[in-house]
C-alpha cells in the first residue's frame, strides 16, 4: 500500500542477516523490482547491516537496529537502516584503493566502498543520537 | 553455499556454489586453510556456480590469497559470473588475483 513503511527492529547480530534480507526482499516484491536488482539489494543491505553489527556498538551487548522500507512509486524501493550506536557517516569514509596488489591490500574495508559504488542514491543523517542511512534502488538503475 | 573439493591434474580445485555472505564466508576460509595445513601452496577456486559474494566473502578470498602468496603459491580463481564478477571488478580484485576464464586455464596457470 503506498505510503506504508513496514519496519523490522532487531538486535545488531550478524546471525540475523538472513532475517533482514528476507524482510527487505518483501519490499523488492512489493516494488516489483526485477530479479536482477535483488542480488544488488541483498548486497547493499548485507554490507550496511553487517557494518552496524560490527562497529556501531563496540562495548558490551549489541544494541538495536531498525530497518524500514517504502515503495514511493512502483518500481522503486527505499530502505532505511537506523541505529543508536557510534556516529558513523559512510559517505565521509575514505575510498578504498582498488589498484593495490594483493600484498599491499588490507583484508577489509571494501563493504562501504561497495555500498557507495552500487547504491544509486545514498543519504546519511545523524539525528537525536541515531545514525540513519537511506538508499534507493529502482528497476531502471 | 556448498564447497566441493576435487583433485584435477594433481591440483586441488574447490568448487564453490551458491551464496557466500557474512554468515558462511568463514566456512570457505576454513576449507582453504585445511588445504594449506596439508601443505598445498596453490589452490584453484571454481566460482562458476557462485551467485553472490559480499565483502566478508572478499575478506576470506584476500586472507587466503595472502597466506598462499607468503608461501610462494597463489589462489587462482576461475569462471567468475554475474554479480560476483561485478563485485570483483568494482573492487579491482579482478586485477589483484590471478583470474581465469576457464578451469583448464586456471589449472595450467598460464597468463590470461
Amino acid at each position: 500500500m503506498p505510503g506504508e513503511t513496514p519496519s523490522l527492529e532487531l538486535e545488531a547480530r550478524t546471525t540475523s542477516l538472513r532475517q533482514v534480507m528476507d524482510f527487505v526482499r518483501k519490499g523488492a516484491l512489493e516494488a516489483s523490482l526485477p530479479e536482477v536488482c535483488v542480488g544488488e539489494l541483498d548486497l547493499l543491505i548485507e554490507e550496511i547491516f553487517v557494518n552496524v553489527c560490527r562497529y556501531a556498538y563496540p562495548d558490551g551487548a549489541p544494541g538495536m537496529v531498525t530497518v524500514k522500507y517504502s515503495v514511493p512509486v512502483p518500481g522503486e524501493l527505499k530502505v532505511e537502516v537506523a541505529d543508536q550506536g557510534v556516529e558513523f557517516n559512510p559517505l565521509a569514509a575514505e575510498p578504498a584503493n582498488t589498484t593495490l596488489d594483493l600484498e599491499h591490500r588490507p583484508i577489509g574495508g571494501l563493504g562501504i566502498f561497495l555500498v557507495k559504488t552500487l547504491a544509486p542514491s545514498l543519504t546519511y543523517r545523524r539525528e537525536h543520537g541515531w545514525n540513519r542511512l537511506t538508499f534507493g534502488i529502482s528497476g531502471g538503475s | 553455499m556448498t564447497i566441493e573439493r576435487r583433485h584435477l591434474s594433481a591440483q586441488v580445485v574447490l568448487v564453490v556454489s551458491g551464496r557466500m555472505d557474512a554468515e558462511n564466508a568463514p566456512q570457505f576460509e576454513q576449507a582453504c586453510n585445511a588445504c594449506i595445513a596439508e601443505g598445498l601452496t596453490t589452490l584453484v577456486v571454481d566460482s562458476g556456480e557462485l551467485a553472490y559474494v559480499s565483502s566478508m566473502g572478499l575478506r576470506s578470498f584476500i586472507s587466503v590469497a595472502k597466506t598462499l602468496q607468503s608461501k610462494g603459491g597463489a589462489l587462482r580463481i576461475c569462471r567468475l559470473q554475474g554479480l560476483v564478477k561485478q563485485v570483483f571488478e568494482i573492487t579491482g580484485l579482478i586485477r589483484s588475483f590471478p583470474v581465469y576464464e576457464s578451469l583448464e586455464s586456471a589449472l595450467s596457470g598460464g597468463k590470461e
